[in-house]
Order: C-alpha cells, then sequence, then structure tokens
C-alpha cells in the first residue's frame, strides 16, 4: 500500500539510502524502514540519527533530507534520504552521490565525516 | 602577539612535529563552498591520532581568542577516523586501513572523474517512489 506525502521521518517511514554501501544497495523485498528515531520528539529532521531495518539486520542512520518543507531558505528533497553510520559514527560507505545540504555543518552532531564523503552540495 | 592559526603553513609544521604520516593538504576551489583547505593526516596508532587532535585543539584555543566559535573533536569513539572542523580548514586523522577505504584525497581532487563514484553510478529511483509536485 503507498500512502500519501511523508511528513518528516518517523517509524515505519521508508527511506532511501543514498551511499554506495553493499547493505544499501543490495536489493531486497522490503524497503529500508525506520524504526526507530533518537531524538526527543519521535520525528526526525534533517541530521537526526535514526535505526534502520535493513535486510533484516538493524542498522543507524543520518538523515540528510526529507520531503517536508524545512525552515526558509533550506532544501527540501523529493525522497527522504539517508546515509547509513556505524555505532561509532563512521560512515558506512564511501561515496555519496545526491547533494547533502549545509545545514549539517551548523548542526551539533558528527557531520564532517559524511560531508567528507559527499561530492555535491545544496 | 602569536600570529593567528589560520595559516595553513603553521598547522603543517605542527603536524610534522608530530611525526603525522602522509600529511595531505588539498585547496579546495571556492566553488565547492566547504572550506578553503582540507587536511588528510596518518597517524601510527589511535594513540597517536587522539594526540595529535588533542593537541591542535589546544594550540588553537590558545591562539585564537573572540571570531571563531569553539571546534569539537568528531569521531572520539571511533579507533580508526577523527575529524576537527575548523571553519576554514578541515582536518581529518585517520589510520592508513581507513585512509585506503576512503580515499578521500581521490575524491576531493578527482571531483567527477573519481573512479568510486563511477562505479557506483547505476543508480535508479525506488519503485515506490512517487513525485509529488506540492
Amino acid at each position: 500500500s503507498i500512502s500519501g506525502t511523508c511528513q518528516a521521518i518517523q517509524k515505519l517511514t521508508r527511506v532511501r539510502v543514498v551511499d554506495n554501501s553493499a547493505l544499501g544497495n543490495t536489493p531486497y523485498h522490503r524497503p529500508p524502514k525506520c524504526i526507530h528515531v533518537y531524538n526527543k520528539t519521535g520525528v526526525g529532521k534533517v541530521g537526526d540519527k535514526i535505526l534502520l531495518a535493513i535486510k533484516g539486520e538493524k542498522k543507524k542512520a543520518l538523515i540528510v533530507g526529507h520531503k517536508m518543507p524545512g525552515p526558509h531558505m533550506t532544501p527540501r528533497f523529493d525522497s527522504n534520504n539517508v546515509v547509513l553510520i556505524e555505532d561509532n559514527g563512521n560512515p558506512i560507505g564511501t561515496r555519496i552521490r545526491t547533494p547533502i545540504p549545509y545545514i549539517l555543518r551548523r548542526r551539533e552532531g558528527e557531520f564532517s565525516k559524511v560531508l567528507a564523503i559527499a561530492r555535491n552540495f545544496v | 602577539t602569536a600570529p593567528p592559526k589560520f595559516n595553513i603553513d603553521c598547522v603543517v609544521d605542527l603536524l610534522r612535529q608530530e611525526n603525522a604520516k602522509d600529511i595531505c593538504v588539498i585547496q579546495v576551489p571556492p566553488e565547492i563552498k566547504y572550506c578553503d583547505y582540507f587536511i588528510v593526516v596518518s597517524g601510527s596508532s589511535t594513540r597517536h591520532l587522539h594526540a595529535m587532535a588533542h593537541y591542535m585543539l589546544k594550540v588553537y584555543k590558545h591562539q585564537k581568542e573572540e571570531s571563531d566559535p569553539h571546534t569539537r573533536i568528531e569521531g572520539k569513539e571511533t579507533d580508526d577516523w577523527l575529524c576537527i572542523d575548523f571553519g576554514g580548514i578541515v582536518m581529518h586523522f585517520m589510520l592508513p586501513e581507513a585512509r585506503e577505504t576512503y580515499e578521500l584525497e581521490k575524491l576531493w581532487t578527482l571531483g567527477s572523474y573519481d573512479d568510486q563514484l563511477a562505479q557506483m553510478t547505476p543508480q535508479s529511483l525506488p519503485e515506490d517512489f512517487i513525485l509529488d509536485l506540492t
């Protein structure tokens, strides 16, 4: 079943993995879904860590773009983009093709690694 | 008074003092509005990386006074990749194995002609993607 436009990222949202990790790119009969958002509210915005269920495994991930319009002069993406991360913060993939928003630099958190493997910035 | 920490020469001198291996400084063109200089350094062990990162931060805090906000060390829980973002300069401390895996220098120098990027070209939209023109 297909629902309407997703508003930010909550539990059970289907996300799109945008890095070149093996776990994110091998096809599976179920799309990767969010099962927990590491936030006081259950809603994840750009720069929040979430727990993803991919191929029957649990992996942490970082949100790099969502469909919901954010603050003024911030980019809005057409898909909920996510980058896979390990528990210690190291990204699992080595390159990211999709554009990554600059707001990640301002936010408190460990984003320099994700920005270092990204190619385009928005 | 001591010269400001902006100097890339100052940073490279300190890294040479610390016996850092393979110091790689890449000047980033201003079109990529990320930083001016991108530095990748290898260390011999986890303790070496931690020591270098903390020393850099200490020197920075000693010399820089008000203008730039506080910088933090990212990757303290990891044992192979640490980074510090000094605004205009971004430094990455990695172990040689991590450096081989990620190949950051290739990405930032070659740009679109990077071979890892070329290998991951076949990317299509997922099946449940709906283009909503809201």
